[in-house]
């Protein structure tokens, strides 16, 4: 009952938004801007940057509000717009390379374990850390759940080269987490 | 402890963490809306049109209005010049119909007409009389076709007809009308004041300046009046067609406003 009842009052807050109504935009906003900056800050760098690609998603949202049919969830729909905007920024900027590398053949998804959990931040470091391509990849396969065929669609790239860089990705974060081990605990 | 899937973790974190934007963030995203609304939304763009529209109609209509109403006092000015005009025949009339009266009485009536004449009625009648030199000759080329003395074939009827137009007819027949008044009246009453006789002439004055004025047998229409009829009508239609185009750009407006703020 009271996931319909929210479902209805979406669907009445984006009746009005759709119709340019700025305090229905504004909620809107309020409700989701936290969730989408954080999503877009995992793809860049710096949040300044993070915040500006954020307003572009949200421009991009209000504008299209339309072509919103209530087909599965609103939050999916906004996320997958700031996905894309964050992409589109990273190409512009033009550190979205994917050299070609020897692709891995039968390469196979190992699940990397670590001994105790990490802080966000922590996380968030080790991310940074990355290559911009080995990042988005990884971002896109690990944490939004992109298969390897959508990603190589949305990347244009493909699917051997999306399950390289998650190779590449993964490797590099074991490094990092090992080398982090060891300074903290003294071990691997 | 048991190991925790890193990636497994990573999502769990990330999925659920959020990052609080600056304070700046929304001002800049309304006023991108704001010009995202006003150059793709036509609509905007035909309120701004509508508005200066209704504000040139405005202005027109202002200028239009004086400018009729100088137009509105000419045509009043005019109007009242032929009227003035038609009142200067009125007595001209009067004594052309004493003149024809008391000619063609003279002529056509027996001793009773003789003994109205005779009367002081008609001594005042006559002294009022001042021939008019457009009226004397039609009078006697009247009594000449009816004596007879002139052969028709001397005279171009049809030019004669053309000329005792309808307004001539019916001024004869007022004066046969007041003669006949004026011999009941002797006969009633033995004699016929002069206070009755002008009395009579006065009635058959006015029926035949309202008859002037009025021009309805004659078919002549007034250009003038018609005129000013007819640009009365277009101001009417054209000033509703305003008010009208006002008044729904008003509406437009007032509607576009409050949707805006809310």
């Amino acid at each position: 009952m009271k996931l319909v009842s929210l479902h209805k009052n979406y669907q009445k807050l984006i009746s009005k938004a759709a119709a340019g109504n700025r305090k229905a935009q504004h909620q809107i906003y309020e409700l989701f801007a936290p969730k989408m900056l954080s999503v877009c800050r995992q793809y860049l760098k710096h949040m300044e940057e993070a915040e500006a690609v954020m307003l572009s998603g949200f421009l991009k949202v209000f504008t299209r509000l339309d072509s919103f049919k209530g087909e599965g969830s609103f939050e999916g729909w906004i996320r997958r717009i700031m996905v894309n905007e964050s992409i589109s920024r990273l190409r512009q900027n033009k550190n979205l390379e994917f050299r070609s590398e020897q692709e891995i053949e039968n390469s196979m998804d190992h699940a990397a374990y670590i001994e105790s959990a990490m802080e966000v931040e922590e996380i968030q470091k080790l991310i940074d850390e990355l290559a911009d391509g080995y990042r988005t990849v990884f971002i896109l396969y690990a944490v939004e759940g992109y298969k390897h065929s959508e990603i190589a669609e949305l990347l244009n790239i493909s699917e051997n080269t999306s399950k390289t860089q998650l190779y590449k990705a993964r490797k590099q974060l074991q490094q990092h987490v090992s080398a982090q081990n060891k300074l903290n605990y003294g071990t691997r | 402890m048991e190991p925790v899937n890193f990636e497994e973790h990573i999502r769990e974190k990330l999925q659920d963490r959020e990052l609080k934007p600056s304070e700046a963030t929304w001002d800049q995203l309304s006023s991108q809306l704001d010009q995202e609304m006003l150059s793709n939304n036509p609509g905007w763009r035909w309120m701004a049109i509508a508005a200066s529209l209704i504000g040139i109609l405005l202005m027109i209509t202002m200028v239009f209005n004086t400018s009729e109403m100088e137009n509105a006092d000419n045509i009043v000015e005019e109007n009242t010049i032929p009227q003035e005009s038609s009142d200067a025949p009125s007595p001209k009339l009067e004594a052309s119909e004493v003149v024809l009266a008391t000619q063609i009485s003279e002529e056509n009536n027996t001793k009773q007409n003789s003994e109205v004449a005779t009367t002081k009625e008609d001594v005042v009648i006559e002294e009022k009389i001042k021939p008019q030199q457009k009226v004397a000759p039609l009078v006697e080329d009247l009594s000449r076709l009816e004596e007879g003395d002139i052969a028709k074939e001397d005279y171009d009827t049809n030019k004669l007809k053309e000329t005792l137009d309808e307004s001539a007819l019916f001024m004869n027949n007022k004066v046969n009308e007041v003669v006949a008044s004026v011999q009941a009246i002797q006969q009633k009453n033995d004699s016929v004041t002069v206070a009755e006789v002008e009395a009579l002439l006065a009635t058959a004055n006015r029926e035949i300046a309202n008859r002037r004025i009025l021009e309805s047998s004659t078919s002549k229409i007034d250009p003038v009046m018609l005129l000013s009829d007819v640009e009365k009508e277009l101001e009417r239609s054209f000033r509703d067609k305003v008010f009208k185009i006002l008044g729904e750009g008003f509406e437009q407006v007032r509607t576009a406003v409050a949707e805006r703020n809310n």
